[in-house]
């Protein structure tokens, strides 16, 4: 593994300070945990260190400072570094509400016109779909009598018989 | 296209008592033939190098950066550039207050460097809990300059870091 950059150590003292303190604050069953090595001592130190490193750069006793920051941050350093690579524990997916249901009367203006059997249903497109058609909920096997198909990844929607003027149409989205 | 005045400061991390001034000005004035730097503290004070008779510095033209042996501790100033006529008369100014504290941030990375050595000295008696106090003047310095504007309060910062790394072994 390669050895961290003068830098990387200072940005990793930077991280590790609030890490720190959250964990030192959460503390146990008699209050805050004591830390030897402090949040502030960590921020005092990177500061010395990104001083020093801010005017000169080349200062050969840098790298001794730095290991020394370094120790001070200990666990707190790892979980600065995962923090700042980037790399993160997944993407949180956020659960969304479900659209409202589609009701209407069939008539020859209605959301599936009369004589039509397929419509897509673009805002239930990622849920499953219950569909009751004169108060009567229906399958999605053909067996001969009425039923209709439902695709969630492109929202296609189909009824057998093609909707008829008066019918009550019922499309509920499900997760 | 007329001058827009601009410059920085910064002191000589290898020698801490040099400031180097840099003229970032934009623009050009045929009128003008010479610059001066009025360096203030925060009493109000010129401050300028030894053996200058006036109260500012002469900055030649012809010379950009500059580079001037100002300093024997660190100080909050205000620096006050003006570009000046053949007569002497101001064409362009510009006041920038500025916080020199290298020298106090390089005793703080002293201590700590002999720290990483020595580790046990932050067990001495009150040596870590000097070492934050100086540590928070610095950082208060600072951020007087930076966020208030201050030199009168960074004075007093720098003024108390610069007394105790003047009396480190009564504090480190």
């Amino acid at each position: 593994m390669a050895q961290l950059s003068i830098l990387e150590v200072i940005r990793i003292g930077r991280m590790s300070v609030p890490i720190s303190a959250i964990d030192i604050s959460e503390g146990n069953l008699f209050g805050e945990r004591l830390s030897v090595t402090s949040p502030q001592t960590i921020a005092l130190v990177t500061d010395a260190l990104n001083w020093q490193y801010e005017g000169n750069p080349s200062d050969d006793t840098l790298r001794g400072v730095a290991n020394y920051l370094t120790f001070l941050c200990g666990a707190y350093g790892l979980e600065a570094q995962y923090a700042i690579s980037g790399t993160t524990g997944g993407a949180i997916v956020p659960i969304m509400g479900a659209p409202n249901p589609i009701e209407f009367v069939v008539d020859g203006t209605s959301y599936i016109p009369n004589g039509s059997s397929t419509k897509i249903v673009s805002s239930f497109i990622g849920f499953n779909m219950i569909f009751a058609r004169g108060g009567i909920t229906q399958s999605t096997i053909d067996t001969g009598g009425s039923y209709f198909t439902w695709t969630k990844s492109t929202g296609a929607f189909f009824c057998y018989p093609p909707a008829s003027t008066g019918e009550l149409f019922q499309l509920y989205p499900t997760i | 296209m007329s001058l827009s005045p601009n410059f920085s400061v910064a002191q000589t991390p290898l020698n801490p008592s040099l400031v180097i001034f840099t003229d970032t000005s934009t623009g050009s004035d045929p009128s003008i033939t010479g610059r001066r730097i009025y360096v203030t503290d925060s009493q109000g004070n010129p401050v300028v190098p030894t053996g200058t008779s006036t109260t500012y510095i002469t900055w030649v033209l012809a010379t950009n950066p500059l580079s001037v042996d100002l300093l024997t501790q660190d100080l909050a100033v205000n620096v006050r550039v003006d570009w000046v006529n053949i007569s002497g008369g101001v064409v362009a100014t510009l006041n920038q207050n500025y916080c020199f504290s290298l020298f106090n941030k390089q005793f703080l990375y002293y201590l700590i460097q002999l720290q990483s050595t020595t580790y046990n000295i932050i067990q001495d008696t009150n040596y870590w809990g000097n070492v934050g106090i100086f540590w928070a003047n610095v950082t208060g310095a600072i951020t007087a300059v930076e966020i208030g504007n201050d030199i009168a309060a960074s004075q007093a910062c720098l003024s108390r870091a610069t007394f105790m790394a003047q009396n480190q072994a009564n504090y480190f």
